[in-house]
């Protein structure tokens, strides 16, 4: 089954569902008018049946009188000595008609019709009329045997006529009366169903007209719907047209300009483009000869539908196009992008989307200008592209200002007292705080040159005698990440100018907006390339009101706790779900201003918490720390040990964490802003660094804290 | 831009600590090194050589002259005027362009030596925007020697 007849069917599914409604309405209307009809039909051949009983009881009361008087006249001619026989075969017949017909009222039966042709009488239902028939055949059973004597004797018996003719007077009225009230009754049941059937079809026409009226009521407010929603959608095209910065329509197979065209068109390709217009006059006088025809050649083949349009893409000529332009103007790029729209495997119209594109062909011929950015990466002009400046133009300042102190520390290196130790924790701090932020930053370049830098200080750190290879490394790992600043300087400083000259100046973002998007880009990575889950809430709105230095230096303190909550603090999904706790983690960092005025930053995390006794055992399985020493200190000692510098449990070492720098880094950064350190912790609970902004600068550790600790 | 790599840049210390070691039997050894982009640490002598084709930029050995005069002494030379000290920062600056034209070949071409007396600590054309300062001590005297040389590609 292809997806094509897939899709069809599913079309249909949908369109059913959409008047299943109305498609329910209507299948109820037919049926209800259906059994409505049955119910006529089979009301009036009931009603047939019933005048058949009613002209046949009104014929009774006629063959009751004309018995009793043919009866009267062979007594008559009997008194004058005469006999007609046709008398005694009329007295038969009619007393035999009625005879039939009387019983038939009582069982049921095929008796002679007005017009001589047999019919059914149906036996009498109702209380009265089989009274009366019933009345009725005790009054003829006995004047019927007396008529019979009559019929059946070839000679005038006189007796017997005598008797029959008193039975006759007797009972001729009592038996006429009864097949009144018989026709009578008859006559009633009739016009009892008449009214009934009369209001069963006006509840039904009622009925009907009710279903029809819904039908009607239901179908307009699905066309209204339905009209609506088309209203909508146009009414929402146009308004995409109107705004969208391509140029947009469509190509019909005849290369005709389709009905719906972007508003910007017009001043892209600097011609008035309306529906149904022909595109291959205007891409003439656009584009050279040459491009022109292979333009044209290349439609045509997307219209073939033989090659897929992914092998398509490479070949097209007017991917950037240098566009003529009828003055001595500047020259115009324009990007020319053609999508199939395909329906039934057949190829109806292309979709084209029409860019200028000028200011990035400048730009990158400007760039490439620029003495030595020929080389200039990709990714790093990427990154460039989507920082934000200003807390790109901060960094690239802390990070040249912070790069110089590693070369004071490197030019005095034979003048200081300390040992290289002491010089290698100090360089490592600042390296490591950059790496931090350039990970922020998205600056993935500096980022790995930084890294580079700390692998290669750890490398010296174990060292006591460097050699002149070794002291060498340390400026030429330098010079390599100030070749970098400089060189993001200068795309920087084009990319502004080029910025300031093509737009209107735009407010930055907030500096909390700025620190919000470092940290989350930061978290991002970490979660990447920790293969971990986790969520940061973060409220930083006091930031905007602290000046840059702290702002920046609080920064420092967020991306390397977030990135230890991450790598140590908050434990792998399946960890997680096993402790009962959500799997994804949280992290959030807070700023809190109290009555007094005084700030509060605090960086808190879902994680297993700040464990002793599991330091102490990542101690002792890193084989950097005997077992003596480990069990000598108490739990706030090995808890304070995390601030050392070079102090890791870690046994390997990554992008993230391992050197045992981090928490070194917030303590100096704490000393620096002339901070309060809290560390609020419970096992698999929580771990919360609080830092009250103060003069005081000792952490304070609180292993048994409970989880409402702000 | 590329950058010198360390070993490049030892190839130029190397020949320094060579040559004192062939002529004092001392040899002289790096200390500290750094970046600078101004303020270079000149002394009274400097041997300059300059470099093109794959490279372009210069190399400067800078001495003080009490540290030369040692130097000549060791070597038994009794004439200390001037023009022999600038002959001795001169020769030394050779030696590092002999080491270097073998280490890089071809893809460095090596001026002759110039000699300059009291250069100024910030230089007239710099090809790096920050060039490579090596303290060099040798006895307990100290001498810069100042690497601007950036790889062509």
């Amino acid at each position: 089954m292809s997806s094509n007849s897939t899709s069809n069917h599913k079309q249909q599914l949908g369109t059913l569902n959409k008047y299943r409604g109305i498609i329910l309405a209507v299948t109820l209307f037919l049926v209800f008018n259906l059994a409505v009809l049955g119910l006529n039909f089979y009301t009036s051949s009931t009603l047939d049946g019933d005048a058949v009983s009613i002209n046949l009881s009104g014929r009774q009361r006629m063959l009751s009188q004309r018995t009793a008087k043919v009866l009267l006249a062979i007594q008559v001619d009997a008194a004058q000595g005469k006999f007609d026989a046709k008398n005694t075969e009329e007295l038969k017949k009619v007393s035999s008609l009625f005879d039939t017909t009387l019983n038939s009222f009582k069982t049921g039966g095929m008796v002679l019709g007005g017009n001589e042709k047999p019919v059914f009488l149906p036996k009498v239902n109702d209380a009265a009329s089989i009274k009366a028939v019933d009345e009725a055949l005790l009054i003829w059973q006995p004047y019927k045997k007396l008529l019979e004597s009559i019929i059946q004797s070839r000679v005038i018996d006189e007796v017997r006529l005598d008797l029959a003719t008193d039975y006759a007077r007797e009972n001729n009225l009592k038996l006429l009366k009864l097949m009144n009230n018989l026709t009578t009754q008859l006559e009633q049941n009739t016009k009892t169903k008449a009214s009934h059937l009369q209001l069963i079809q006006t509840i039904a026409l009622v009925l009907s007209l009710l279903l029809f009226a819904n039908i009607v009521f239901n179908a307009l407010r699905k066309l209204r719907a339905a009209d609506g929603e088309i209203e909508k959608a146009q009414r929402e095209t146009t308004e995409i047209l109107n705004t969208v910065k391509e140029g947009l329509f469509l190509l019909d197979p005849e290369l005709a300009v389709g009905s719906q065209i972007s508003r910007s068109i017009d001043q892209i390709l600097q011609h008035e483009v309306s529906a149904n217009m022909p595109f291959m006059p205007i891409l003439q006088q656009l584009v050279s000869d040459e491009i022109y025809t292979s333009s044209k050649d290349y439609i045509q083949l997307l219209f073939g539908n033989k090659v897929k349009e992914s092998l398509m893409l490479s070949l097209n000529p007017l991917s950037q196009v240098k566009v003529l332009t009828k003055d001595d103007s500047a020259p115009r790029y324009l990007s020319f992008q053609f999508n199939r729209v395909v329906e039934n495997k057949q190829v109806l119209h292309l979709l084209v989307t029409v860019q200028d594109v000028t200011e990035q062909v400048t730009q990158a011929e400007e760039l490439a200008k620029l003495k030595g950015q020929s080389n200039i990466n990709l990714e790093l002009l990427k990154a460039l592209l989507q920082a934000d400046a200003f807390q790109l133009r901060q960094f690239l300042n802390h990070t040249h200002s912070n790069l110089a102190v590693i070369n004071d520390i490197l030019a005095n290196a034979d003048k200081r007292a300390a040992t290289h130790t002491d010089m290698v924790n100090q360089c490592f701090r600042i390296i490591h705080a950059i790496k931090g932020e350039s990970a922020a930053i998205g600056l993935q370049a500096i980022q790995a040159l930084a890294h580079q830098f700390e692998e290669h200080l750890v490398f010296l750190r174990k060292k006591n005698e460097w050699d002149a290879q070794e002291i060498l490394s340390l400026p030429v790992m330098l010079s390599a990440i100030l070749e970098q600043i400089t060189q993001i300087e200068t795309i920087t400083d084009f990319m502004q100018a080029h910025h300031q000259a093509n737009h209107s100046p735009e407010s930055p973002p907030s500096i909390s907006t700025s620190v919000a998007n470092n940290l989350k880009r930061l978290a991002e990575q970490v979660n990447q390339s920790q293969n971990k889950n986790v969520q940061l809430n973060l409220e930083l709105t006091l930031l905007d009101q602290m000046d840059t230095k702290t702002v920046h230096q609080l920064q420092q303190i967020g991306i390397q706790l977030i990135r230890n909550g991450i790598c140590h603090g908050i434990e792998s999904a399946d960890a997680r779900l096993a402790k009962g706790k959500p799997s994804h983690g949280e992290i959030s960092i807070t700023t809190r201003m109290n009555q007094e005025g005084i700030i509060d930053f605090i960086v808190r995390d879902d994680g297993q918490g700040i464990v002793p006794n599991r330091i102490r055992a990542a101690m002792l399985t890193s084989g950097r720390y005997s077992s003596e020493i480990v069990h000598q200190l108490s739990d706030k000692e090995i808890v304070a040990k995390l601030f050392e510098p070079g102090f890791s449990t870690s046994n390997g070492t990554d992008q993230d964490a391992g050197r045992g720098v981090g928490m070194d880094l917030v303590q100096s950064l704490i000393n620096e802003i002339g901070g309060e350190l809290k560390i609020d912790t419970k096992a698999d609970v929580f771990t919360q660094f609080s830092f009250r902004i103060s003069k005081h600068a000792k952490p304070s550790i609180n292993l048994n804290a409970t989880e409402d600790v702000i | 831009m590329s950058d010198l790599s360390e070993k490049d840049i030892e190839v130029f210390i190397e020949a320094i600590g060579n040559y004192f070691k062939q002529a004092t039997k001392e040899a002289a050894a790096i200390k500290v090194a750094y970046l600078a982009q101004n303020a270079f640490p000149m002394n009274d002598y400097t041997g300059k050589i300059m470099v093109s084709d794959g490279y372009e930029g210069a190399l400067y050995f800078s001495a003080p002259s009490a540290m030369l005069r040692h130097l000549l002494t060791v070597m038994k030379e009794t004439n200390q005027s001037e023009e022999n000290l600038l002959d001795a920062v001169g020769e030394i600056a050779n030696t590092i362009s002999g080491n270097a034209r073998k280490y890089f070949g071809e893809n460095m071409v090596i001026s002759i030596p110039e000699k300059i007396a009291n250069l100024s600590e910030n230089l007239a054309q710099q090809a790096r925007s920050y060039a490579y300062v090596i303290i060099i001590k040798w006895k307990h005297y100290s001498a810069s020697l100042i690497v601007d040389i950036s790889r062509n590609r």
